[in-house]
């Protein structure tokens, strides 16, 4: 069987849109979480967003590609910046290889849900009536859906290998990466560019999610509103960013002398097959997920150094991560650090688990456990070590980056170092 | 994939809701003799919209297959997606209580999402206030809903995903679903997918990319290769197909509809045909077929002219130096293009044209420039049917093909 490094990465995060100021902001434990007036403008009691602040699309792009770009959905933009730095990252393009048998695995939960909603404001007069036929003049389908960034990606940089889009919600990203690898460890593909991208800050989804009762509605200043493992949390904050990395046969990264950041060992997924989103306290969907994904890579649990958790901020979610990591770690669940980036920057929904992936990527490259932010209240059903403290040297050799979604999915994905 | 070890997978059951037919059976007849399932827009009042013409299936009941805890809470696509899915277990004879559920999955395609309950929340939302919002549009519109509805109906846990990809989302479906049992992720899958597109503001948002037919007249207006041709029309409904490994459908004793070969998915970003040629040329190495073998193929007929020969010149390319004309047929002209559900519907009418000996007929097409080696199955046509083609491909340029096959017990 083959193996797979990765050997690219890029990200448009909320607390950074290169990866170097991402993995800095994460090791420091910044918080980019801010407040939304709509939501309480339209009547909702959710607090707290967060969003690519720094994201322009003209620093990027040339004027014309950028022209482009701006009549598209945000989470095209974003997600092809991030996609873009991913394959320049890799090294790939330079290296004089021919790129053609190379794919595109994309992934989004809601696509352009913002630009739907524009869309139904301009087909009904604001909201005010019917909706009435309009002449578009430009194609709406192409900012919305979600075929379009992988064709784009693929025509850029001339890949002629599969190009999809998977929609498996808050597990895409992860999921996406993880069919990739498939791909290439049966042959597919010699590379594939793999992300995720989600730009869901618009009033119908905020609505939606608070009707609910998924989003945070903590009191106090509002850079605490997401806080995992607190005994206070109370839902999680949704926001914005992309994420992408280059998954390549590990024999052709070395064959060009590619810099491979880590390998992906093992990846899982299955259903829980109980409700769309309830989870059931004892964990056991995501004790089944860990073990499969841990078996696929041939590790044992007590090897595991570090655990980037789901840890959306929700009462049932990091009660439910709790107990699967001490069913699937035993008495070594107390000792394996596990830390939440959506303390600070919130759930991204499908690229939250990519976000979560690459910044464990920084800590195995900085030696440094990411710290979860904004906890202050234990709670005595939620008792691991959660690196509460900011960040913690350690030498990361094999780690674990999971993930939970809407419809019952469970991911979780085993990462190792590569010897340079 | 290469290399003799790799697991075979068989096709043993299914089941289609669209315009044609809510059940195989009466679906198969209209669809074999040709005739046309296409009308006007019942669904709401489209008068004054460019689009005039859907695929629609009438009179849908879905208390026959979902159970009433789960109609309010979720969309017609999904709809379809649970109907399908239950035809094709019962078809399949599939006892889900003697399997192992944790190695059965569900690989579906949808494009869109549900926006009958998007609509129903935006004047929700615009009207009475943000806080009235339905709760069950959160769970209900996104595009793996049916995905994870039916793992939860059916008690389903093993790796499963869905697919958006424009008009080859249902095919990206298959091909990672059948991948999904070839490679020992799955013994089981249900693989298919479903759309539900007829809606004010969805034939808005699909009639903005210029792929749709403005055509007011549903006998003229999908026409797949055809001179006339002058985009596709949109159709609803779902599909579901059981994908078992050989092994596990023959311990079971069930009787196989296909073997599904082999198939390739690439990308012809560019628009040339050369790399939807690519793809064909993959796909018949994949299955180990000649171009020969092959004796007809399900297209994807978008009906652009653009589109058509982008597909048609690859065909005939891969196709060339065969001794006879290849046959070509886009059976779905005649029931919509449904996205999500095109796919694995075009797979279930290939079952059923392998075991009935009917070619379907594209009743959309009377007269073009096809390159030679081609014909399209304009009339039905009764032959022998061992090994089908299927092909998709999107917008964007990914290219999906399948070759299937009488299974070996059949012949």
């Amino acid at each position: 069987m083959k193996r797979v490094v990765i050997t690219g990465i890029g990200v448009i995060a909320p607390n950074g849109v290169t990866v170097d100021q991402f993995w800095d902001n994460v090791l420091a434990g910044q918080v980019a979480i801010e407040d939304e007036p709509l939501m309480s403008q339209v009547g909702l009691k959710c607090r707290g967003v967060a969003r690519c602040r720094e994201f322009e699309l003209a620093d990027r792009w040339s004027a014309q590609e950028a022209g482009q770009l701006a009549g598209l959905g945000r989470f095209i933009q974003l997600g092809m910046t991030a996609a873009v730095d991913a394959v320049e990252n890799s090294g790939l393009p330079r290296s004089g290889g021919d790129l053609s048998d190379g794919g595109v695995m994309f992934s989004s939960a809601v696509g352009g849900a913002p630009e739907m909603q524009d869309l139904y404001e301009r087909l009904t007069d604001g909201g005010s009536g019917p909706i009435r036929p309009r002449l578009l003049t430009e194609s709406v389908y192409d900012g919305i859906f979600l075929d379009y960034l992988p064709g784009m990606l693929a025509r850029r940089y001339g890949l002629s290998g599969p190009t999809a889009a998977l929609t498996t919600g808050c597990t895409a990203g992860l999921d996406a990466m993880g069919l990739a690898v498939e791909l290439i460890r049966h042959g597919e593909a010699p590379f594939v560019v793999a992300g995720a991208s989600e730009c869901p800050l618009n009033g119908i989804s905020y609505a939606t999610l608070d009707v609910i009762g998924c989003l945070s509605r903590t009191d106090g200043p509002v850079h605490r509103a997401s806080r995992p493992f607190d005994a206070t949390r109370a839902g999680f904050v949704i926001s914005e960013g992309a994420a992408f990395v280059v998954v390549e046969e590990a024999e052709h990264a070395r064959s060009r002398g590619a810099h491979a950041y880590a390998e992906v060992l093992g990846f899982a997924s299955t259903s829980n097959a109980h409700h769309m989103t309830d989870l059931a306290a004892d964990g056991e969907p995501m004790a089944l997920t860990v073990t499969r994904a841990l078996r696929a890579a041939g590790v044992k649990p007590g090897a595991v150094q570090y655990v980037s958790a789901h840890g959306s901020s929700t009462p049932q979610n990091d009660l439910f991560e709790t107990n699967a990591f001490k069913t699937v770690f035993g008495d070594y669940a107390r000792s394996v650090p596990i830390s939440s980036l959506k303390s600070m920057i919130g759930h991204s929904l499908a690229s939250a688990s990519l976000m979560a992936l690459i910044a464990t990527l920084g800590a195995m490259r900085r030696s440094m456990i990411p710290p979860t932010a904004n906890y202050e209240t234990p709670d005595p059903a939620c008792d691991l070590d959660y690196v509460t403290s900011g960040a913690r040297p350690a030498s990361l050799a094999t780690t674990l980056v999971v993930a939970s979604g809407f419809g019952g999915i469970h991911s979780a994905a085993v990462l190792g170092e590569v010897a340079s | 994939m290469t290399g003799m070890m790799r697991r075979r997978v068989m096709l043993t059951g299914l089941g289609v809701v669209n315009a044609s037919g809510q059940a195989t059976e009466p679906f198969w007849q209209n669809v074999s003799a040709g005739i046309q399932r296409l009308g006007p827009i019942s669904g709401f009042d489209a008068r004054d919209f460019p689009v005039q013409v859907a695929g629609e299936v009438a009179d849908f009941d879905p208390s026959r297959a979902v159970s009433r805890r789960f109609i309010v809470k979720t969309d017609r696509f999904t709809h379809f997606a649970l109907t399908a899915t239950a035809d094709a277990i019962e078809d399949a004879k599939l006892e889900l209580d003697a399997e192992d559920r944790t190695r059965v999955g569900v690989w579906f395609g949808n494009n869109t999402g549900g926006w009958d309950l998007c609509e129903r929340g935006f004047v929700e939302y615009y009207g009475a206030g943000a806080d009235t919002v339905n709760p069950w549009q959160a769970t209900g519109w996104f595009l793996a809903a049916p995905q994870g509805f039916t793992t939860i109906q059916h008690g389903i846990r093993g790796p499963s995903k869905s697919f958006s990809g424009d008009r080859a989302s249902g095919a990206a479906a298959f091909y990672y679903g059948a991948r999904a049992v070839q490679w020992d992720g799955n013994d089981v899958v249900l693989t298919g997918g479903c759309e539900a597109p007829v809606s004010p503001l969805s034939i808005a948002c699909f009639h903005s990319s210029g792929d749709l037919s403005e055509v007011v007249d549903p006998a003229m207006a999908y026409r797949p290769f055809d001179h006339a041709a002058a985009g596709l029309v949109v159709g609803e409904g779902g599909v579901a197909l059981v994908l078992e490994e050989a092994g596990h459908a023959r311990d079971r004793g069930s009787r196989a509809y296909l073997e599904v070969l082999g198939g390739a998915h690439g990308s012809a970003a560019d628009g040339d045909p050369a790399g939807y040629l690519r793809v064909l040329r993959r796909a018949l190495d994949d299955a180990g077929c000649a171009p020969e073998d092959i004796d007809l193929v399900f297209a994807e007929g978008c009906a652009d002219k653009a589109g058509d020969r982008f597909e048609a010149s690859a065909l005939a390319a891969a196709f060339s130096g065969r001794p006879t004309p290849l046959p070509v047929t886009v059976p779905k002209c005649q029931f919509g293009h449904l996205y999500g559900a095109a796919f694995g519907t075009d797979v279930a009418c290939a079952a059923l044209a392998v075991r009935h000996g009917i070619a379907p007929p594209t009743p959309g097409f009377s007269d073009g420039d096809l390159p030679s080696g081609l014909e399209v199955v304009a009339a039905a046509r009764p032959m022998r049917i061992d090994r089908v083609l299927v092909t998709s491909h999107s917008r964007y340029g990914s290219c999906v093909a399948t070759v299937v096959a009488r299974p070996p017990t059949d012949q």
